[in-house]
């Protein structure tokens, strides 16, 4: 090797000693405290609120992947999805079999044969959820054999104009990529939400007061005191909702609502060909499955409202009579204040009035 | 892909490699290397425009080569036209129509019935004063016409100046394009510091003000304090943005073994408006000051064309910068600034190294900046008017400051004074922080490599760059360099583009 070739190699080398012992100790630190829980298995991802105040936000979708398979390889055997986003956190899995049951039972089965009825959901859903990703679930459950009998997939106005998104509550978890790369790029989005400042700056004094701080510009912690259910990915708010039922006023001061308009606003279009494409992917799963599906677009307090355009391409896609729009008809619910929690997610009480309304039903009080 | 984004590091580590160790010596080879490189570089950000670059390059090329023919004039015309005219067509277009449209409507008549929405190329300004420069150049016989169309391509698509500059004479960077590039460990490791420090002031100072500009701007309404914090904070950030990448394009260029001329000679440390102007986005300024200002007559007609001159090239600069008319009011605010400052108060650019002594001066030409950096940022006539009303406090603010570092850089004993007593509030102040508000030092731990920034470039600026002359002992260098990067590591993620890459 001639001189040249040696004091590139050196100054190479002096670059790397300047920058590696930084990138070590952070890539340390992020190891050994996997703040986002992305590294190793986890038995349990939501910890109990109450014992665990200062909880990291972490990907929904890691944790309904993840959990997903663990069930799997326990033997229970999921037949009925709910897709979506956070919004469809909310619609009750055990409301949903009871309503498929009773439809069942109204239309296919005579009466003699109720115990031939099996509704097992499960709620498939990640937070951000893009119209691309769902499709990339779709596919997911249809790659590895899962018969989709039953399915609801929740939509809203605002939300259907989400693009798929390498944030870290948004990425798509492993099982989803195609390719060495995505993981890499996945990893090195954790890694770097976890070693900047920003995420210090709540982190440290969060772990030393142990409870949840915003002391930066994004949330660092789980504001929510969810209550998980591993069996369906089920996740509740029992507290809050405690709360809203018996002191509304307290818990509106602490969490205030937008004012809800009065007038409403058509969304523009937000159905891209790509986004086309994938609700045509997901159409055709479900015919080849021969799916029991429901799409619901839900209402939001900003009275924002499905683009007439965008309606009639889904009714196009999907069969007829499985597209409900509520984004108009039931926006005036979400006036009142204890149909939400926040300014985007409502309660159960107002997912199982749209549930009711498509599934037509009045039983399972 | 920007300079900040982990893969450019890929990137660079990539063709750093291929170019010294296969490559090493072989011009022609490493030629093509960075003229792949460069135009997977450009092709990053939108491959739709590789044909434009690669239109101007080749029409550059062809009629330099017949520049001092028969139809030298002609052909050199024709090029400057149709590269002024496509980015004229690029970034003007919209905002042509759209005040036409306006004129009209006053009238009665209307432009309805033509709407456009163009994507302007990242960097179209850039390269294309380049290519016009070098077309003037080789007609006016001052340089030759490269014969070389691998070199020229280069020179005009080099990937480290590229999108944001500096603007390049042919007479310097031509050369090194033909030439062989001899390894020189101490232009590499001058050129890593050049790109650790500018990623520091990008990462770690500008993107973070950005955010507090951006609620400042965004507010529905502008009060004079506002205007005042605006105009401040968007001087610092505009110039660790755009400082920064310039200093990271230069460093990387020296790991290549190519040196760029130097765009910012720490222009807040400038002592009146002539001075701020031979040191800010210098690369800009002279092109303005060699293509246009000189043809025009310059200085040799007399104190009233001069005037009207360095009015048409500021308002020109200001529309350069943008097609709207916050940056035409700001090209007319400099113009008159600096014609004021030379006629009026007879300010010239001071060949002496500045010391403490200066930094009255230093503060009150900061003021004029901050105050047309902050027309430069409105995004509305309502943020516009709201500065004009602001100005008193503008004025009174400087003036206060002004007065109070001219009484401190004249008493010795005054100084002693102040600086024992806000050492023993800022003592105080950070104690009692420290113990009870402690998480709001977190909060503004940006304020740690912003301070350093700030010695680091008030001990350099008779230098060349910041870090040129740190400490000879090696550890201190060491340490310096790992808190470097320690900040750069930690800095926190705000997708935040260099400002420069709109125009």
């Amino acid at each position: 090797m001639n001189a040249v070739s040696k004091s590139i190699l050196t100054f190479i080398l002096r670059t790397l000693i300047v920058i590696s012992p930084i990138i070590l100790i952070l890539l340390g630190w992020y190891i050994w405290a996997d703040p986002f829980k992305v590294i190793r298995h986890y038995d349990c991802y939501y910890p109990e609120p109450a014992e665990y105040p200062a909880r990291i936000g972490i990907n929904k979708g890691i944790v309904t992947f993840t959990n997903f398979e663990d069930r799997i390889k326990e033997g229970h055997k999921y037949d009925s999805f709910i897709f979506g986003s956070s919004i469809s956190c909310y619609y009750d899995a055990a409301t949903w079999s009871a309503l498929i049951k009773d439809s069942l039972r109204r239309t296919c089965f005579a009466k003699g044969n109720e115990n031939h009825i099996s509704v097992n959901p499960y709620h498939f859903d990640s937070s951000g959820e893009s119209l691309i990703s769902l499709a990339k679930k779709v596919k997911y459950l249809d790659d590895n054999g899962i018969i989709i009998r039953h399915a609801l997939i929740i939509l809203d106005p605002v939300i259907m104009a989400a693009n798929p998104s390498d944030s870290p509550g948004s990425i798509d978890p492993p099982q989803l990529h195609k390719n060495i790369f995505e993981t890499i790029g996945y990893h090195y989005t954790f890694f770097r939400a976890a070693t900047n400042a920003d995420f210090f700056k709540s982190y440290i004094p969060g772990m030393v007061w142990n409870k949840p701080v915003k002391n930066g510009h994004n949330m660092v912690f789980e504001r929510q005191p969810i209550k998980y259910d591993p069996l369906t990915n089920q996740e509740t708010l029992q507290l809050w909702d405690s709360i809203i039922r018996t002191n509304p006023e307290k818990f509106y001061s602490r969490n205030p609502l937008n004012d809800s308009p009065i007038v409403y606003t058509e969304r523009s279009p937000v159905l891209s060909e790509k986004k086309k494409e994938a609700l045509e992917r997901i159409a055709g799963i479900f015919s080849r499955h021969a799916t029991d599906y429901h799409i619901i677009i839900g209402p939001n307090r900003a009275k924002i409202t499905l683009n007439k355009s965008d309606l009639a391409e889904m009714q196009l896609i999907f069969e007829s009579g499985r597209v409900h729009d509520f984004s108009t008809s039931h926006a005036p619910v979400l006036e009142a204040d204890t149909m939400l929690y926040d300014n985007t997610h409502y309660r159960p009480p107002m997912a199982e009035i749209m549930m009711r309304q498509v599934y037509g039903s009045n039983a399972a009080e | 892909m920007q300079f900040t984004d982990i893969i450019f590091a890929l990137f660079l580590t990539i063709v750093f490699c291929l170019y010294w160790f296969p490559l090493r010596g072989r011009t022609v080879w490493q030629n093509t290397l960075l003229l792949t490189a460069s135009y997977i570089f450009y092709g990053w950000w939108d491959w739709r425009f590789l044909g434009l670059i690669f239109l101007t390059s080749l029409t550059t090329f062809i009629s330099a080569q017949y520049a001092r023919g028969r139809y030298g004039k002609l052909l050199t015309t024709a090029n400057i036209l149709l590269n002024l005219g496509i980015l004229i067509c690029f970034k003007y277009l919209g905002f042509f129509t759209e005040n036409l449209g306006k004129l009209l409507s006053l009238f009665g008549l209307g432009l309805d019935w033509f709407t456009i929405e163009i994507l302007v190329p990242v960097g179209i300004s850039f390269y294309t004063f380049q290519a016009i420069a070098y077309s003037v150049d080789v007609y006016k016989c001052r340089i030759t016409a490269c014969r070389n169309p691998l070199a020229f391509f280069t020179f005009i698509s080099y990937f480290p100046q590229l999108v944001a500059g500096p603007i390049e004479r042919a007479s310097r960077l031509l050369p090194q394009i033909t030439g062989i590039r001899h390894w020189n460990r101490q232009l590499a490791s001058s050129g890593m510091r050049m790109i650790m420090f500018g990623l520091m002031k990008k990462v770690c100072i500008a993107d973070i003000l950005a955010i507090y500009v951006g609620r400042i701007f965004s507010a529905s309404e502008i009060d004079p304090i506002m205007v005042l914090a605006g105009g401040v904070l968007f001087s610092l950030e505009i110039y660790c943005d755009f400082s920064a990448y310039s200093e990271i394009a230069r460093g990387v260029s020296r790991l290549l073994g190519i040196e760029l001329m130097i765009n910012f000679k720490f222009p807040y440390f400038s002592r009146n408006i002539p001075e701020f102007w031979r040191r800010w986005h210098i690369s800009l300024m002279e092109w303005f000051r060699d293509y246009l200002y000189i043809p025009l007559g310059g200085n040799r007609n007399g104190k009233i064309r001069t005037a009207i001159n360095t009015l048409i090239i500021f308002t020109l600069s200001g529309l350069w910068h943008g097609a709207a008319w916050n940056f035409v009011l700001w090209g007319v605010y400099w113009g008159a600034c600096l014609v004021a400052a030379k006629f009026l108060f007879k300010q010239q650019v001071s060949k002496r190294d500045s010391t403490y002594g200066d930094i009255p001066a230093m503060v009150a030409t900061f003021g004029v900046t901050s105050l047309g950096f902050y027309f430069f940022r409105c995004t509305s006539q309502a943020d516009i008017i709201a500065g004009v009303h602001a100005l008193w406090l503008y004025a009174a603010v400087f003036i206060l400051i002004w007065a109070f570092s001219l009484l401190m850089v004249r008493y010795n004993i005054l100084r002693k004074i102040i600086f024992v007593t806000f050492s023993a509030l800022f003592l105080g102040i950070a104690c009692y922080i420290a113990f009870t508000r402690w998480i709001y030092l977190l909060k503004f731990w940006w304020l740690i490599p912003g301070a350093l920034v700030c010695v680091l470039e008030w001990e350099a600026r008779n230098s060349d760059y910041p870090l040129q002359s740190v400490s000879s002992d090696e550890w201190k260098r060491l340490t310096l360099y790992v808190v470097c990067v320690l900040f750069i590591a930690i800095s926190e993620p705000t997708e935040m583009t260099f400002i420069y890459f709109q125009f």
